[in-house]
């Protein structure tokens, strides 16, 4: 089972997801990220799926789940890099991504956690 | 034209089989052919490796001297064909082949009147080479056209998709979208793909739908609107509509459509002010 | 005569059906996003296959041309417990429910034609045409 490395960036950890991945994979990531978020008190975690040609409903869900997990504790989740046929496919199967910051790129996100986790 | 045959009768059969033979014999062509084409075809085509360019060249000799044999040269065309459409993939010019292919000629006659000893055999095999290199020529416009037209239409398919989508860049990262005419689910689509390649293509942060131009905006057009919307906000750009008019007000609130968070505006300048002012930029006006 | 054909026994069945659709469509000149769609679609029926039927079965068919080219036929088969509220399902009923059924009315959403044919007990055939 292919693991997807979990890096540290400006204090928040970073997943890189360069390929599609089987539901125990996606599973398994959502794990090892959350027990890095008890090991490393940081203040947000940016998931970039641009290596992903399709993101279906289970996925999607993955995704939610996990930043309402890393929001409980404590640290907000930007998910980035969706490419515009994904985008698209989402939208017309009706998905929301309730609860979760998406934007265009890893810089983006990083861009959004600043602003969110910045005191002024 | 791919099922082209090539059969031969017994007379060019024979020609040909003499042309092999005097370009097997003694290979010193292979240098002069090569000079000839590495003047008139760029280095991608001609592997700069001398050697595997005169093993893949005897390759093809030797397909011409089976297909001789067998009096079908079907094969061998075949793979000219081919070599021909990589070439015309790599965006080499029709010109360019047709220039190669002719200033092959000289240095192979040149040859054959070396080593073939009888003048009618000398003949012979000369006319059996232009009989291949007409047939190589004729194949290449062949190829050129149907490449070509294939090329023109898929760039002409996606300058009409885009054209009907026209996303203009009015500011860093603020895109507009101005729409005309009846939106029914195809144009929806078709609208919804192509902000979204242009939105992620120039990174913009917010995308003013204008529907001015857009005669009925019912639940269905309202909820292809909202789609969008969505899509957009999946790659981190908020969508604005303006050119709501007190019609379409009302049409929306009596159908109560809702248009979830999506902002909205009935002009234009509204829409422009707050997605600048979004973005963090101030409007101050000097008196001149 | 199908052209490929996947047992859907396990979730890795998933990933491999989703790739192999999108290569053929690929192959035969979908755009991207129409790739994606079908992908999508595939993957939202063969997990509910996967994660709630004994057995299945995938197969791939290419179809005659329509519009811009030749079209892709998607028949998932499974032995599982079949649906009982077809109208509910296809109407997107279940989209808040973790059960059996999930995903059918999206997926319905991104193909060109969306056939469903089921028996309580026995199993269900989702039939998936798309065309470039």
């Amino acid at each position: 089972m292919a693991e997807v490395p979990i890096l540290e960036l400006e204090g928040r950890l970073v997943v890189s997801i360069q390929e599609d991945l089987t539901d125990r994979e996606a599973e398994d990531l959502q794990h090892r990220l959350l027990e890095r978020l008890t090991r490393v008190r940081s203040s947000g975690v940016v998931i970039d799926v641009s290596g992903m040609d399709v993101v279906d409903s289970y996925f999607c869900r993955i995704l939610r789940d996990t930043a309402a997990m890393s929001r409980l504790m404590g640290a907000h989740t930007a998910v980035v890099g969706m490419n515009a046929a994904v985008a698209v496919t989402l939208t017309e199967l009706g998905l929301e991504m309730v609860g979760v910051h998406t934007d265009l790129s890893l810089e983006r996100g990083l861009q959004w956690l600043r602003s969110v986790t910045s005191d002024a | 034209m791919e099922s082209q045959s090539f059969t031969l009768s017994e007379d060019r059969a024979a020609a040909i089989r003499i042309l092999a033979g005097a370009l097997r014999g003694d290979e010193s062509w292979l240098t002069s052919v090569r000079t000839a084409l590495t003047r008139d075809l760029p280095p991608e085509v001609i592997p700069t490796d001398e050697a595997e360019w005169t093993d893949s060249t005897r390759e093809s000799f030797e397909r011409l001297l089976a297909g001789a044999e067998d009096r079908d040269l079907t094969a061998y065309f075949r793979t000219q064909r081919e070599r021909i459409a990589e070439m015309a993939a790599a965006d080499l010019s029709l010109r360019t082949i047709t220039r190669a292919t002719s200033d092959l000629r000289d240095p192979i006659v040149a040859h054959l009147r070396t080593v073939i000893a009888d003048i009618a055999d000398q003949r012979t095999a000369v006319d059996a080479l232009d009989y291949l290199l007409r047939e190589s020529l004729i194949i290449a416009g062949e190829v050129y056209a149907t490449e070509r037209e294939d090329k023109v239409e898929d760039e002409f398919r996606l300058a009409i998709r885009r054209l009907s989508t026209p996303v203009i860049q009015v500011w860093d990262e603020i895109q507009v979208l101005p729409l005309v005419g009846v939106i029914d689910s195809t144009r929806a689509k078709q609208m919804t793909e192509q902000l979204l390649e242009r939105i992620v293509e120039e990174q913009a942060r917010v995308v003013i739908i204008d529907i001015t131009g857009v005669p009925t905006v019912d639940t269905a057009v309202a909820d292809h609107l909202l789609k969008t919307a969505k899509a957009a906000g999946l790659v981190g750009a908020r969508a604005i509509l303006v050119g709501i008019s007190p019609q379409v007000a009302q049409t929306l609130v009596r159908l109560g459509v809702s248009l979830g968070d999506v902002e909205t505006y009935s002009d234009m300048r509204s829409g422009l002010e707050h997605a600048l002012r979004q973005l963090g930029y101030v409007i101050e006006r000097r008196v001149v | 005569m199908p052209e490929i054909i996947i047992a859907a026994q396990d979730e890795a069945a998933i990933v491999t059906s989703r790739g192999a659709v999108r290569e053929l469509a690929r192959a035969l000149g979908f755009t991207v996003v129409d790739q994606t769609r079908l992908a999508t679609a595939v993957s939202e029926i063969v997990r509910n296959v996967v994660l709630y039927a004994k057995r299945g079965r995938i197969e791939f068919t290419l179809l005659g041309e329509r519009g811009h080219g030749a079209g892709i036929e998607v028949v998932i088969d499974d032995e599982g417990p079949g649906i009982e509220d077809t109208v509910k399902v296809l109407a997107g009923g279940y989209s808040t429910s973790a059960g059996f059924g999930r995903g059918i009315a999206g997926a319905r959403a991104l193909v060109d034609e969306f056939h469903l044919e089921t028996e309580p007990g026995v199993g269900t055939r989702v039939t998936m045409r798309k065309w470039p």
